[in-house]
Protein backbone atom coordinates (compact mmCIF):
# COMPACT_ATOMS: atom_id res chain seq x y z
CA UNK A 1 0.00 0.00 0.00
CA UNK A 2 1.34 3.22 -0.86
CA UNK A 3 0.29 6.63 0.79
CA UNK A 4 0.55 10.06 -1.05
CA UNK A 5 0.43 11.78 1.49
CA UNK A 6 3.69 11.44 4.08
CA UNK A 7 2.43 12.38 7.27
CA UNK A 8 -0.61 10.22 6.58
CA UNK A 9 1.45 7.64 5.68
CA UNK A 10 3.39 7.27 9.33
CA UNK A 11 0.47 7.35 10.49
CA UNK A 12 -1.20 4.68 8.49
CA UNK A 13 1.88 2.61 9.41
CA UNK A 14 1.32 2.55 13.29
CA UNK A 15 -2.18 1.99 12.77
CA UNK A 16 -1.22 -1.08 10.77
CA UNK A 17 -2.01 -4.85 12.18
CA UNK A 18 1.49 -6.43 12.55
CA UNK A 19 2.42 -10.44 12.90
CA UNK A 20 4.51 -8.83 16.47
CA UNK A 21 6.30 -6.04 17.68
CA UNK A 22 9.65 -6.02 16.20
CA UNK A 23 7.67 -6.03 12.71
CA UNK A 24 5.82 -3.07 14.00
CA UNK A 25 9.07 -1.17 15.17
CA UNK A 26 10.77 -1.90 12.02
CA UNK A 27 8.29 -0.78 9.51
CA UNK A 28 7.01 2.14 11.65
CA UNK A 29 11.18 3.31 11.91
CA UNK A 30 11.46 2.68 8.27
CA UNK A 31 8.26 4.56 6.77
CA UNK A 32 9.63 7.37 9.27
CA UNK A 33 12.77 7.53 8.24
CA UNK A 34 11.98 7.72 4.47
CA UNK A 35 9.83 10.23 5.25
CA UNK A 36 12.47 12.51 7.46
CA UNK A 37 14.90 11.60 4.47
CA UNK A 38 12.92 13.33 1.94
CA UNK A 39 12.22 16.33 4.55
CA UNK A 40 16.39 16.82 4.93
CA UNK A 41 16.22 16.56 1.69
CA UNK A 42 14.24 19.40 0.96
CA UNK A 43 15.74 21.25 4.37
CA UNK A 44 18.93 21.54 2.82
CA UNK A 45 18.07 22.77 -0.60
CA UNK A 46 16.36 26.13 2.12
CA UNK A 47 19.32 25.83 3.28
CA UNK A 48 21.50 26.71 0.57
CA UNK A 49 18.99 28.75 -0.98
CA UNK A 50 19.06 30.81 2.27
CA UNK A 51 22.54 31.11 2.45
CA UNK A 52 22.76 32.21 -1.14
CA UNK A 53 20.35 34.85 -0.15
CA UNK A 54 22.12 36.05 2.82
CA UNK A 55 24.87 36.88 0.66
CA UNK A 56 22.96 38.60 -2.00
CA UNK A 57 21.68 40.65 0.73
CA UNK A 58 24.93 41.36 2.63
CA UNK A 59 26.34 42.68 -0.18
CA UNK A 60 23.11 45.09 -1.23
CA UNK A 61 23.68 46.05 2.92
CA UNK A 62 26.88 47.16 2.34
CA UNK A 63 26.48 48.64 -0.88
CA UNK A 64 23.91 51.10 1.04
CA UNK A 65 26.23 52.14 3.67
CA UNK A 66 28.55 53.41 0.56
CA UNK A 67 25.24 55.10 -0.84
CA UNK A 68 24.74 56.59 2.37
CA UNK A 69 28.67 58.02 3.00
CA UNK A 70 28.62 58.77 -1.21
CA UNK A 71 25.55 60.60 -0.32
CA UNK A 72 26.73 62.38 2.74
CA UNK A 73 30.58 63.42 1.31
CA UNK A 74 28.85 64.49 -2.06
CA UNK A 75 25.77 66.10 -1.99
CA UNK A 76 25.21 67.16 1.90
CA UNK A 77 28.38 68.68 2.33
CA UNK A 78 28.36 70.61 -1.12
CA UNK A 79 24.82 71.67 0.06
CA UNK A 80 26.49 72.87 4.08
CA UNK A 81 28.99 75.04 1.73
CA UNK A 82 25.92 76.23 -0.53
CA UNK A 83 27.81 75.17 -3.27
CA UNK A 84 24.74 73.26 -5.62
CA UNK A 85 25.29 73.75 -8.64
CA UNK A 86 23.22 72.43 -11.65
CA UNK A 87 25.64 69.79 -12.74
CA UNK A 88 25.72 68.58 -9.41
CA UNK A 89 21.73 68.25 -9.15
CA UNK A 90 21.94 66.17 -12.38
CA UNK A 91 24.41 63.96 -10.84
CA UNK A 92 22.28 63.82 -7.75
CA UNK A 93 19.18 62.97 -9.69
CA UNK A 94 21.36 60.12 -10.85
CA UNK A 95 22.58 58.63 -7.72
CA UNK A 96 19.50 59.15 -5.98
CA UNK A 97 17.56 56.58 -8.75
CA UNK A 98 20.36 54.52 -8.27
CA UNK A 99 19.91 55.11 -4.10
CA UNK A 100 16.30 53.77 -4.94
CA UNK A 101 16.51 50.86 -6.78
CA UNK A 102 18.91 49.65 -4.27
CA UNK A 103 16.59 50.72 -1.05
CA UNK A 104 13.74 48.74 -2.99
CA UNK A 105 16.05 45.84 -3.69
CA UNK A 106 17.27 45.61 0.18
CA UNK A 107 13.29 44.99 0.73
CA UNK A 108 13.09 42.78 -1.66
CA UNK A 109 15.87 40.52 0.43
CA UNK A 110 14.09 41.46 3.60
CA UNK A 111 10.95 39.74 2.55
CA UNK A 112 13.26 37.11 0.87
CA UNK A 113 14.70 36.50 4.23
CA UNK A 114 11.90 36.36 6.02
CA UNK A 115 10.03 33.45 4.35
CA UNK A 116 13.60 31.39 4.37
CA UNK A 117 13.03 31.93 8.26
CA UNK A 118 9.49 31.03 8.32
CA UNK A 119 10.54 27.88 5.91
CA UNK A 120 13.58 26.91 8.71
CA UNK A 121 11.46 27.45 11.92
CA UNK A 122 9.20 24.30 10.93
CA UNK A 123 10.79 22.47 8.31
CA UNK A 124 8.94 19.58 8.67
CA UNK A 125 5.19 21.80 8.36
CA UNK A 126 6.25 23.47 5.13
CA UNK A 127 7.35 20.62 3.12
CA UNK A 128 4.31 18.55 4.12
CA UNK A 129 2.17 21.90 2.97
CA UNK A 130 4.45 21.97 -0.64
CA UNK A 131 3.80 18.05 -0.71
CA UNK A 132 0.26 18.28 -0.03
CA UNK A 133 -0.02 21.24 -2.76
CA UNK A 134 2.20 20.18 -5.23
CA UNK A 135 1.12 15.91 -4.62
CA UNK A 136 3.25 15.15 -8.00
CA UNK A 137 6.53 16.60 -7.20
CA UNK A 138 7.02 13.72 -4.89
CA UNK A 139 6.62 9.64 -5.22
CA UNK A 140 3.79 8.17 -2.62
CA UNK A 141 5.61 6.20 0.30
CA UNK A 142 4.91 2.44 0.84
CA UNK A 143 3.52 1.74 3.69
CA UNK A 144 3.31 -1.88 3.54
CA UNK B 1 -31.46 13.31 16.96
CA UNK B 2 -30.45 17.13 17.07
CA UNK B 3 -27.86 18.21 15.49
CA UNK B 4 -25.91 18.97 18.89
CA UNK B 5 -26.55 15.49 19.63
CA UNK B 6 -24.85 14.00 16.68
CA UNK B 7 -21.95 16.32 17.20
CA UNK B 8 -21.51 14.94 20.92
CA UNK B 9 -21.87 10.85 19.34
CA UNK B 10 -19.11 11.93 16.55
CA UNK B 11 -15.85 9.72 17.29
CA UNK B 12 -12.94 12.20 17.60
CA UNK B 13 -10.12 11.85 14.88
CA UNK B 14 -7.60 9.23 15.89
CA UNK B 15 -4.75 10.85 17.23
CA UNK B 16 -1.38 9.08 16.75
CA UNK B 17 1.78 10.60 18.97
CA UNK B 18 4.42 10.89 16.08
CA UNK B 19 8.21 12.10 16.87
CA UNK B 20 8.73 15.00 15.33
CA UNK B 21 11.08 15.81 12.48
CA UNK B 22 14.94 15.92 14.54
CA UNK B 23 15.40 19.74 13.84
CA UNK B 24 19.09 20.60 12.35
CA UNK B 25 21.07 22.62 14.30
CA UNK B 26 22.48 24.50 10.76
CA UNK B 27 18.74 24.89 9.74
CA UNK B 28 17.50 26.78 12.99
CA UNK B 29 20.49 28.47 13.51
CA UNK B 30 19.97 30.01 9.79
CA UNK B 31 16.47 30.41 9.97
CA UNK B 32 17.04 32.92 13.04
CA UNK B 33 19.77 34.49 11.19
CA UNK B 34 17.60 35.05 8.09
CA UNK B 35 14.97 36.50 10.44
CA UNK B 36 17.98 38.93 12.14
CA UNK B 37 18.82 39.58 8.45
CA UNK B 38 15.63 40.44 7.51
CA UNK B 39 15.09 43.15 10.20
CA UNK B 40 18.70 44.90 9.49
CA UNK B 41 18.02 44.94 5.80
CA UNK B 42 14.76 46.36 5.92
CA UNK B 43 16.07 49.32 8.63
CA UNK B 44 19.47 49.58 6.04
CA UNK B 45 16.46 50.26 3.13
CA UNK B 46 14.68 52.72 5.50
CA UNK B 47 17.94 54.20 6.56
CA UNK B 48 19.00 55.27 2.98
CA UNK B 49 15.56 56.34 2.00
CA UNK B 50 15.55 58.60 4.90
CA UNK B 51 19.19 59.74 3.81
CA UNK B 52 18.08 60.08 0.57
CA UNK B 53 15.17 62.53 1.64
CA UNK B 54 17.26 64.54 4.11
CA UNK B 55 19.93 64.93 1.24
CA UNK B 56 17.33 66.42 -1.19
CA UNK B 57 15.75 68.69 1.28
CA UNK B 58 19.26 69.89 2.55
CA UNK B 59 19.86 70.54 -1.43
CA UNK B 60 16.38 72.60 -1.49
CA UNK B 61 17.61 74.43 0.79
CA UNK B 62 21.11 75.15 0.01
CA UNK B 63 19.32 76.33 -3.74
CA UNK B 64 16.83 78.70 -1.80
CA UNK B 65 19.51 80.17 0.05
CA UNK B 66 21.21 80.78 -3.21
CA UNK B 67 18.83 82.43 -4.76
CA UNK B 68 17.82 84.35 -1.91
CA UNK B 69 21.18 85.77 -2.04
CA UNK B 70 21.60 86.27 -5.84
CA UNK B 71 18.41 88.23 -5.21
CA UNK B 72 19.80 90.21 -2.76
CA UNK B 73 23.03 91.11 -5.09
CA UNK B 74 20.70 92.33 -7.72
CA UNK B 75 18.79 94.77 -5.33
CA UNK B 76 21.97 95.93 -4.58
CA UNK B 77 23.28 96.23 -8.18
CA UNK B 78 20.17 98.12 -9.32
CA UNK B 79 20.47 100.12 -6.13
CA UNK B 80 23.88 100.99 -6.31
CA UNK B 81 23.05 101.73 -10.33
CA UNK B 82 19.86 103.46 -9.53
CA UNK B 83 21.85 106.00 -6.76
CA UNK B 84 25.04 105.95 -9.73
CA UNK B 85 22.74 107.48 -12.19
CA UNK B 86 21.15 110.22 -9.86
CA UNK B 87 24.47 110.85 -9.10
CA UNK B 88 25.10 111.54 -12.87
CA UNK B 89 22.31 113.94 -13.52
Amino acid sequence: MTILNPHEARIAARHLKYDNTAEERENVQRVDREVFDRVAEYERGVVASARADADKGDRLASQAVTAVADLNARFRAAAADGDVTRDLLREFNRVRAQAEALADSLNVAERTAQWHAGRLSDVYGTWLALVQKYPTLKPGIRVQ
Amino acid sequence: MTMSSMQRRAAPPPSVDLPPYPEHHAASSIGQQMATRAAHWGATARGLRDEIAATEEALVAALDAQDRREANRTRLREALNANTDRGLR
